[in-house]
């Protein structure tokens, strides 16, 4: 018997079986080609949907850059957090799941029977909860460590912190939970801001922590750059609270805002709009009463309308603040000069069109710069119409009406106005004097800065520079002049023009003035037409521009207060105080030192100093220092047991002062009412009833101020010589 | 068992030396180890992310224990490898019903999570698959009966009959665990050694016929969990979460790697995506570390492994040697083929590890025994060079009065 392999068996060996292990062997090479190199899902490359799982995976969040004001104080900065998440096929067992579960709904505050849910999914990766904190996260990592917990899963994410909270809301805009920029300049500048995410391909967090590095491949995120803003918040914040008072007093329906510019570069130094929202909740809106636009809106259409940009993202009707473009294009152009007289009975009549003065009466003759200070309608129709439609429509274009500032913010909204070929001489004249055409906060504003700045339009920036995360500055934004629009020599006239406008005829001033200021400026009452057009009801949006210092015009300041419903409704109401009282706070601070007039140190109020305790002479020589002469003592005793006005009342040098020396009860009196009396008239009342006068607004001295409100009100008893502070205001167009 | 058994005489009929114990197949040898290495390097490099996931931060946790179990396995190898082979012989039926008994007791053990049955404990050596040792125990009985019965292969009652009867027991046990993969591996070695051994191919295409038609049956119309992994095989990427998981994240490794790979230890995919990184799919990971030419490395290595103990088998002086070497190097290469074949998804998931690579400390022992008696064998086949040394010649034909016997 042969015992050795047969030819056929070795022959079936070698041949058949080999043969056919080598054919399946090289099909599986073929197949792993195929694979490696050619195969697809979905039209994407097996290596493509691989490098992009795990990149989704293990996203390193890239830190975003800080939003700093133009001093470096954080407005919007980034911290570490974390994403918790859990991988369900690592839990080993029920009693591990139970731990975790419990672990992460205490820590986290989520529903155990929610994580249990998400413990159980088949899916690889369940996120439990994002943006979770540092104490939270270290909670996790403790009960990760202490209990050698498997599944569990923490990788860094950022959240961005607004610690200034509401301040310039709307400009600088907040992130989404996927930190991409939703509004302001976290919108625009999303891209400089975001930086490149990083990658990590490996183990990490296992056990809470990372795996040691030569396990992991880490392509490290590219941090933000970061932004310097041009807004002060300093100055931001006299808006802010200057705007607050007026949210209280006018209650304005559809919102107020206030906005200051650097007049020959475009920065904007400030930028406020009220209501607004804080930037850490973006989500909570304000009530309907401090906004009554947004009564029956949807959420979604409530928060659009709170988020809205008012000064780039909503138009108006500008009114008689547009006169500067009208008035400074015919000085440019020759049509009028300054020694153009205007005759005004109430009302002017254009192609069958009446166009009513906002003054019924008229106001008889008057120069062009009275016309100005007067703010007449027919006079600006007249001068509109001097310079026909074609060259109003190239001042129009040239002072920027007919295209976007191109402002560094978002959604910045187009311009409504007539076209030249469309323009009547009734929409040319209404457009003279600022009707008809509606155009954004930001385009009137930058105009007025290139009326008084020597004719220069420039391009408004919120932010100055861009720097990178070790703070090495990438980008410098310069002033980016469009276009000179008039020449030096007619702005200058313009600013003369507006300064007179401010100090009123008579030197009395308007509500605008600030004293020791000099300020060009100009008020505007736009009729919301289409309002009208909808609804039959008269709404009105007032405002102010103006500008300090004028010998030299370097900051404008726009502030505007649209449809005010506490009666009120002249922009030189309910705009130009607000105007003065950021001003005389911004203007110190700008470095810009008041310069009193004679008639204004007059009228300049002090603080009463503090005499209680002293003896009766140590007290009037102090206040003699102080500058007060008129002094009384009631009682007999030597020393001073109190004194009337309080300490730190501010009233004027001559206001009598009382000090009382005798413990007797303080004679009490009744405040009258002053309230629609002229300075002159308030102050004898107040004196007759042995009450003293403080002005609130010391400003204001114009001859036709009248008393809109006082404090203490009428009917209270008060002690004898208390200081009654009261506002004057002129209640009309004038300005 | 038969009385008669031809064991062979040690010379040939032209008288040359055939039956003497040489050295062992060098080329044989080299293989194996290179292998070993390759593949305990790959495991290391596929399983340190999932061992510091699983094992409480301890990333050698798979590669230490492979590694001792390599170490145990060599020596084990070369001491079989001196074992002379013809004494198995004897203990092919004992063997088989040792192992008879314990794929019986592997189903009276606590199952795993899904209620399948493999393994029994031997608590701190690790655990042990009965089927493993079936293997083994089919191809020694079959390599005996073949021998002894060779002139009468051809009839149905010897060709066919016993190995089908024996096949069916196992068959019906190793179904009850459920192991699918098992079964086809056992029966695509019991059939590769039948084929050589010289059952007719007629009755192989009614076998094949029989086969086929269970396990299409069973793939594709019985509602248990295998007839899911054929719709998933035809549709991959179609429940990347749960049931195409494996297979998708096999082939996005596959395919990340390229011609050249990303480098070895650059397996991105071994990081938590990939699941059975250390087990079934350190092929994908190969794929993605080495590229093609990884793959390829690979595949010719099996394939010359089994070119070589193809050759082993030939030049074996007797026909039990020969089909000793056969069972055991087609289990090798057949297994290869198919976890490759899974991996690429050429054909459905089945749980068929990579010898040498997978991770599994019991198996590789197991396969570095086989090995050692392929050596042996290779010992005394004519592919060798005679010892020069003559006394050692004297000295082992002392030591064989055994072999011998008629």
């Amino acid at each position: 018997m042969v015992k050795a392999p047969s030819k056929k068996m070795k022959f079936k060996l070698n041949i058949v079986i080999l043969g056919l292990l080598a054919v399946g062997f090289f099909i599986l090479i073929g197949r792993v080609i195929y694979i490696a190199c050619f195969a697809e899902v979905d039209g994407i490359k097996y290596s493509v949907k691989a490098y992009n799982q795990q990149l989704s995976a293990d996203t390193v969040s890239a830190n975003r850059g800080t939003i700093y004001d133009r001093n470096m104080t954080p407005i919007a900065q980034s911290a570490t957090v974390w994403t918790v998440s859990l991988a369900p096929n690592q839990i080993k067992d029920e009693s591990q799941l139970n731990k975790i579960a419990s672990a992460l709904s205490e820590i986290l505050g989520i529903d155990r029977d929610k994580i249990i849910e998400k413990c159980k999914s088949k899916t690889q990766y369940e996120i439990v909860k994002k943006k979770v904190e540092k104490p939270q996260r270290d909670q996790i990592l403790d009960f990760v460590n202490s209990n050698r917990i498997a599944g569990i899963h923490m990788v860094e994410d950022t959240k961005r912190y607004y610690p200034m909270g509401s301040m310039a809301a709307q400009t600088i805009g907040f992130v989404g939970s996927d930190n991409q920029g939703l509004l302001g300049v976290e919108l625009s500048y999303n891209s400089e801001l975001s930086g490149i995410a990083g990658k990590v391909t490996g183990v990490q967090d296992a056990k809470g922590g990372s795996m040691p590095y030569e396990y992991e491949y880490y392509y490290p995120a590219q941090d933000g750059n970061s932004l310097v803003m041009s807004i002060d918040s300093t100055l931001q914040h006299y808006c802010d609270k200057a705007l607050e008072e007026v949210m209280h007093v006018r209650r304005p329906a559809n919102r107020c805002m206030a906005i200051m510019m650097n007049v020959n570069t475009g920065e904007i130094l400030a930028l406020s709009v009220k209501p607004d929202f804080d930037l850490n909740d973006p989500y909570t809106l304000p009530s309907v009463a401090e906004y009554p636009a947004i009564e029956g809106k949807s959420d979604g259409d409530a928060r659009t309308a709170v988020w809205t940009n008012k000064a780039v993202s909503e138009i108006y009707e500008p009114g008689s603040v547009f006169k500067v473009v009208t008035g400074s294009a015919a000085l440019e152009e020759g049509t009028m000069t300054l020694n153009n007289n205007f005759h005004c009975n109430g009302s002017c009549v254009v192609d069958d069109t009446t166009f009513h003065c906002w003054r019924r009466s008229g106001h008889g003759s008057q120069t062009f710069t009275q016309a100005y200070i007067n703010s007449c309608n027919p006079a600006f129709v007249q001068i509109g119409s001097s310079l026909g439609p074609e060259l109003f429509f190239r001042y129009f274009s040239m002072y920027g009406m007919t295209e976007r500032t191109q402002i560094d913010l978002p959604g910045e909204t187009d311009s409504i106005y007539v076209r030249e070929k469309d323009l009547t001489p009734v929409s040319l004249a209404s457009e003279s004097f600022g009707q008809t055409e509606s155009i954004t906060a930001m385009q009137m504003l930058t105009a007025f800065c290139a009326v008084v700045n020597g004719g220069y339009l420039n391009t408004p920036h919120v932010v100055n520079q861009i720097i990178d995360s070790n703070g090495n500055i990438l980008k410098t934004k310069s002033s980016n002049t469009k276009r000179q629009v008039i020449s030096d020599t007619t702005s200058k006239t313009m600013v003369e023009v507006l300064e007179a406008v401010v100090k009123g005829i008579d030197g009395a001033g308007t509500n605008a003035s600030v004293p020791g200021y000099r300020i060009v400026g100009k008020s505007g009452t736009g009729q919301k037409l289409k309002y009208k057009q909808q609804t039959g009801l008269d709404t009105y949006v007032g405002s102010f521009i103006g500008a300090i210092p004028a010998d030299n015009p370097q900051y404008a300041l726009m502030v505007l207060v649209d449809t005010p419903t506490d009666g009120t409704y002249y922009g030189g109401t309910v705009a130009s105080p607000v105007f003065a009282q950021i001003m005389s706070e911004a203007a110190p601070y700008l470095g810009i030192l008041p310069e009193y007039t004679a008639q204004e140190l007059s009228h300049l109020t002090i603080a009463v100093p503090a005499c209680e305790g002293l003896l009766v002479e140590e007290a009037k020589n102090k206040l003699a220092k102080a500058n007060f002469t008129n002094v009384e003592v009631i009682g007999s005793g030597d020393t001073v047991l109190s004194q009337a006005p309080k300490t730190g009342s501010n009233i004027n040098s001559s206001t009598r002062i009382i000090l009382y020396t005798d413990n007797k009860e303080q004679k009490n009196v009744i405040v009258p009412n002053v309230i629609g009396l002229s300075q002159a008239a308030a102050n004898l009342t107040l004196a007759n009833s042995g009450l003293s006068l403080a002005i609130d607004n010391s400003g204001v001295q114009s001859q036709k101020a009248r008393a809109t409100a006082q404090s203490p009100e009428a009917g209270a008893s008060v002690p004898r010589g208390t200081a009654i502070s009261v506002q004057f205001l002129t209640n009309d167009e004038t300005g | 068992m038969r009385e008669k058994i031809d064991v062979g005489s040690y010379k040939s009929k032209r008288g040359r030396n055939v039956g003497v114990e040489k050295r062992m197949d060098p080329i044989f040898l080299i293989l194996v180890f290179v292998l070993l290495a390759f593949g305990l390097v790959m495991l290391f490099s596929a399983s340190f992310a999932r061992a510091y996931y699983y094992e409480n931060g301890n990333s050698f946790f798979y590669i230490s224990r492979q590694a001792i179990h390599a170490i145990i396995g060599v020596v084990g190898m070369f001491i079989i490898s001196k074992i002379d082979y013809h004494r198995y012989r004897k203990f092919a039926f004992p063997l088989f019903i040792f192992a008879l008994f314990l794929l019986v007791a592997v189903l009276f053990m606590k199952g795993d999570e899904n209620g399948i049955k493999r393994w029994i404990n031997l608590g701190p050596i690790g655990q042990f698959q009965p089927s493993e040792l079936m293997k083994f125990a089919i191809i020694l009985l079959f390599a005996s009966i073949i021998a002894a019965n060779y002139n009468k292969m051809k009839t149905f009652s010897f060709g066919v009959l016993p190995f089908v009867t024996l096949l069916a027991i196992v068959i019906i046990l190793m179904y009850l665990e459920p192991h699918l993969s098992g079964i086809i591996l056992m029966c695509s070695i019991a059939g590769v050694m039948m084929f050589v051994g010289g059952t007719k191919p007629k009755y192989f295409f009614i076998l094949f016929a029989l086969a086929g038609c269970a396990l299409i049956y069973i793939m594709f119309f019985k509602g248990n969990y295998m007839s899911g992994r054929a719709y998933y095989w035809l549709h991959p990427f179609s429940d990347p979460r749960d049931q195409t998981m494996q297979t998708d994240q096999s082939l996005l490794a596959i395919g990340s790697g390229g011609v050249f790979g990303l480098g070895l230890g650059q397996s991105r995919q071994k990081f938590m995506y990939l699941p059975e990184v250390q087990n079934d799919f350190i092929f994908a990971v190969i794929c993605e570390e080495l590229g093609i030419i990884g793959a390829i490395a690979v595949i010719l290595l099996f394939l010359l492994l089994c070119y070589k103990g193809f050759e082993i088998a030939s030049k074996s002086p007797d026909k039990f040697g020969a089909l000793l070497c056969v069972g055991i190097v087609a289990q090798f290469g057949i297994q290869a083929l198919f976890n490759i074949a899974v991996v690429t998804a050429t054909i459905p998931n089945t749980g068929i590890s990579l010898p040498f690579f997978s991770y599994g400390g019991t198996a590789l022992v197991m396969q570095l025994f086989e090995m050692g008696v392929v050596l042996n064998v290779s010992r005394y086949s004519s592919t060798t060079k005679l010892y020069g040394d003559s006394l050692a010649e004297k000295k082992r034909f002392k030591n064989k009065p055994a072999l011998n016997k008629n």
